[in-house]
């Protein structure tokens, strides 16, 4: 799944049904983040609950090529941790 | 130089209002860094007033000097709602599943900005980022 733009709060809803809708059946979720500008909290939410689903099921959310300002805003909201990165 | 603007408070202003103060920071010569901070504390600021104010208008000055600061105020005629109140720190001492994910945005605004403030004047809210 390739990500770009930006996430925020007036294109979330519509991310998360894509982002969602690429979720394979089994397996670890690639997210390419490399033409992704900015994520705000409304973007946050839906990395929180792509994560318990895939810890759910013992599988990883992986982001590829995060930019400095996404990295940073993974950083502060502490969700970088639990997140794999390549 | 100074930019103002007034936008009805829709669901439709979010984009509006980013490309308003994205304009203008690239006519202050703002840095694209600088840009995305001020873009991801815009929309945790315009999200929760288009949300939660129940205010009609609301409208955006974007002021930037000689000092490279640039200064950003949101004013609506909501109800009184200060967001510094709202505000959360992440408990990192938890996963992520046992946390509230509320006050999150404001968090935000205030670790990226340098400084915010909010004040009640006129019957109206205004609340100033500066970077």
């Amino acid at each position: 799944m390739i990500l770009d733009g930006r996430i925020d709060s007036a294109n979330a809803e519509d991310w998360e049904k894509k982002i969602m809708a690429g979720l394979p059946e089994e397996g670890d979720y690639e997210l390419d983040c490399a033409a992704l500008n900015y994520i705000s909290s409304a973007g946050i939410r839906i990395i929180i609950s792509l994560y318990k689903t895939l810890r759910a099921r013992e599988n990883k959310l992986v982001l590829k090529d995060v930019s400095d300002s996404v990295m940073q805003v993974l950083e502060l909201t502490g969700v970088s941790e639990f997140l794999t990165f390549i | 130089m100074q930019f103002e603007q007034n936008f009805t408070n829709e669901k439709d202003s979010i984009n509006k209002i980013h490309d308003f103060i994205e304009q203008h920071c690239i006519e202050c010569s703002v840095d694209s860094a600088k840009t995305v901070k001020i873009n991801i504390c815009a929309d945790e600021i315009i999200s929760n007033i288009v949300h939660y104010s129940k205010a009609h208008l609301i409208s955006v000055k974007v002021s930037c000097g000689s000092n490279a600061m640039v200064v950003i105020s949101f004013t609506d005629d909501g109800i009184p709602f200060n967001p510094l109140l709202e505000t959360k720190e992440v408990d990192t001492s938890m996963p992520p599943e046992e946390r509230g994910i509320g006050g999150l945005g404001v968090f935000l605004v205030k670790k990226m900005m340098k400084e915010v403030s909010y004040s009640r004047e006129s019957n109206t809210n205004i609340f100033t980022i500066a970077i």
